[in-house]
């Protein structure tokens, strides 16, 4: 990789709730291919910066560049036809549909022919192993199974960069240690960009390339997991001291 | 292949064949009127339904549209003698134009609010038409209403001697509009509908306009619903600002799907032939004495099925279907709290 092209810019983003910034000047480059980790205490701005990036919000100053396009403002679905899905922490299932039609509803997004995307759909569910929940009607399922929908639908819009917003939380080890086997799966298999953000530390140094923080709106650091790990400033805000003594041993 | 249709669909053929030779079976022209109305509830009940059953916008005023489509057809045939069929037709694009300005703004709204502002759009043109005696240089003649003038009974201006020509105009509407609810439930428009109605964010970020795809199916809903106040103008030779522009009707025709079944192709038309006649019912056992008797029995099924019967009678028909449907209000308890 000598010289990795950029697919996501955020340059100087800026985004005000009344006299509060929720996120205060960040930059940042997703290189092709990469997975990037965002971490950050509760209310540093994570979700808030996911939104920005997706269109949910404009932001105050700034600009997110996607693709050497200037995407900041722009409306989520025409973000989404761009190429950049998202995933929402809090999941929102088509609930009275069931996991097939929650996934060709995203397929549809490339395609007009109702055919063309059930197989699109089909195609997902394997990777996403939902495939024997196909015909469950979305709503009934339960969490794992519909923060994996909320995974399928996204990927199923055909995105180069995928936002994942904190799909471990509330899995137990075994679910979670099921999710990431199925991140790197997608990885080797589509070579999508993604952005996550993750509170399981495990999940986050063993996923990603490179590892930012962000701490009441800003970034405080980025760089490789086992640098942050080590970085002052890091386990003051978030990591905690205990963690710093683990990675140490 | 065809038996087996056949054989599927052998309540919805008896039905149909039912449905046609009723006029004949009952030959009394106050039974075949009452049939007429029966159906006419169902088609907009359906076309209600378009908006508000496939796509989860509520609407407590989709009769301003019948009402706005009443006034353009009956005007264009009183000043210019174009046939009303013309008449209908361009009242239903008046309708569905006014139904995307409205809804540029109003579709920014979601749930309850969104249904306020359908509320108090119909009170607004029901007070502009009561208001004026004229409007646009056309006399609309507030309050009193506009008669439909009588011309020669013939296919042309809409007007016959006998009751039964439009059972069938209605029947007819009813079973397009039934068809085209069924083409849009299975086509990309009708699965963005469905994904809005569940979710508006989540269908943003699928890349659905979600604004655009409301104003498309406002203007469906809106353009059918303006056929149907053509039809009931003619149908009484008159239209006035209290019944099509009233409340009541509004009402009435969303408690149609809501009790026969909400995004259903089959909900509005079970529902209205189990209410409709209540009303007559109604009117005849308690007369005049207690006006609006039947709006208190709607009210009361209408609690009714939404407690025990969420999906609407039709999905009382699908076990299983309605069954998961009570495992997803369990499940959504459970998550929120």
């Amino acid at each position: 990789m000598a010289n990795p092209k950029v697919v996501l810019k955020l340059r100087g983003v800026t985004k005000n709730f009344g006299g509060v910034s929720a996120v205060n000047n960040v930059s940042l480059e997703l290189f092709e291919g990469e997975v990037f980790g965002l971490i950050g205490p509760n209310g540093a701005g994570k979700t808030t910066l996911f939104n920005v990036i997706a269109g949910f919000y404009k932001p105050t100053q700034g600009k997110v560049i996607f693709n050497g396009r200037d995407i900041s403002g722009k409306p989520p679905y025409k973000i989404c036809k761009l190429g950049l899905g998202r995933t929402f922490q809090i999941v929102k299932p088509f609930g009275d549909l069931t996991v097939l039609e929650n996934v060709m509803i995203g397929a549809l997004n490339r395609t007009q022919n109702m055919k063309v995307a059930r197989e699109k759909a089909n195609e997902i569910l394997d990777i996403t192993r939902l495939a024997d929940k196909r015909d469950k009607v979305a709503g009934c399922l339960n969490i794992v199974d519909r923060k994996q929908i909320e995974i399928a639908r996204a990927l199923a819009t055909k995105p180069d960069v995928l936002l994942l917003d904190e799909v471990m939380a509330g899995l137990n080890p075994s679910e979670s240690a099921e999710v990431v086997e199925m991140i790197q799966h997608l990885r080797k298999v589509t070579g999508i960009s993604l952005l996550l953000i993750e509170h399981v530390m495990s999940v986050v140094m063993k996923l990603s390339d490179r590892v930012c923080v962000l701490d009441h709106g800003e970034l405080i650091a980025q760089g490789k997991p086992t640098e942050i790990a080590q970085d002052e400033r890091v386990i003051k805000s978030y990591l905690g001291d205990r963690y710093y003594a683990n990675t140490d041993k | 292949m065809i038996m087996k249709i056949i054989r599927k669909q052998t309540l919805l053929i008896l039905g149909s064949l039912l449905l046609i030779a009723l006029p004949y079976i009952f030959k009394s022209p106050y039974l075949v009127q009452t049939f007429s109305i029966i159906i006419f509830y169902a088609y907009m009940g359906c076309c209600w339904n378009i908006l508000g059953g496939l796509a989860g916008q509520i609407s407590m005023g989709n009769s301003v549209y019948a009402g706005i489509g009443a006034y353009a057809s009956t005007l264009l045939f009183i000043y210019t003698e174009i046939s009303p069929w013309i008449g209908m037709l361009l009242g239903g694009l008046i309708s569905g134009m006014i139904s995307i300005l409205i809804g540029l703004p109003t579709f920014r709204l979601r749930g309850t609010y969104y249904t306020l502002s359908t509320i108090a759009f119909l009170t607004v043109v029901r007070i502009i038409i009561l208001a004026n005696r004229t409007l646009f240089g056309l006399e609309t003649r507030g309050a009193q209403g506009l008669l439909v003038p009588m011309r020669e009974s013939s296919l042309g201006t809409m007007q016959f001697m006998s009751k039964i020509p439009f059972y069938y105009i209605i029947l007819i509407m009813t079973i397009l509009v039934s068809l085209l609810t069924y083409y849009l439930k299975h086509s990309k428009t009708g699965y963005y509908f469905a994904a809005i109605k569940a979710n508006q964010d989540a269908a943003a970020s699928l890349g659905i306009n979600v604004t655009g795809y409301k104003l498309i199916c406002s203007f469906i809903s809106a353009f059918l619903t303006a056929l149907g106040g053509t039809y009931y103008a003619q149908l009484t030779m008159y239209v006035d600002p209290s019944t099509l522009l009233g409340n009541p009707i509004s009402q009435q025709i969303a408690i149609m799907p809501i009790v026969g079944g909400m995004g259903t192709v089959l909900g509005p038309i079970v529902g209205a032939v189990i209410l409709v006649p209540l009303q007559e019912i109604a009117r005849t056992m308690f007369g005049d004495a207690v006006q609006g008797t039947h709006l208190v029995i709607y009210g009361l099924i209408m609690m009714i099925i939404v407690v025990y019967a969420p999906g609407g009678i039709v999905s009382l028909f699908k076990k299983s279907i309605s069954s998961s449907k009570r495992v997803v209000a369990k499940t959504e308890v459970i998550q929120n709290g």
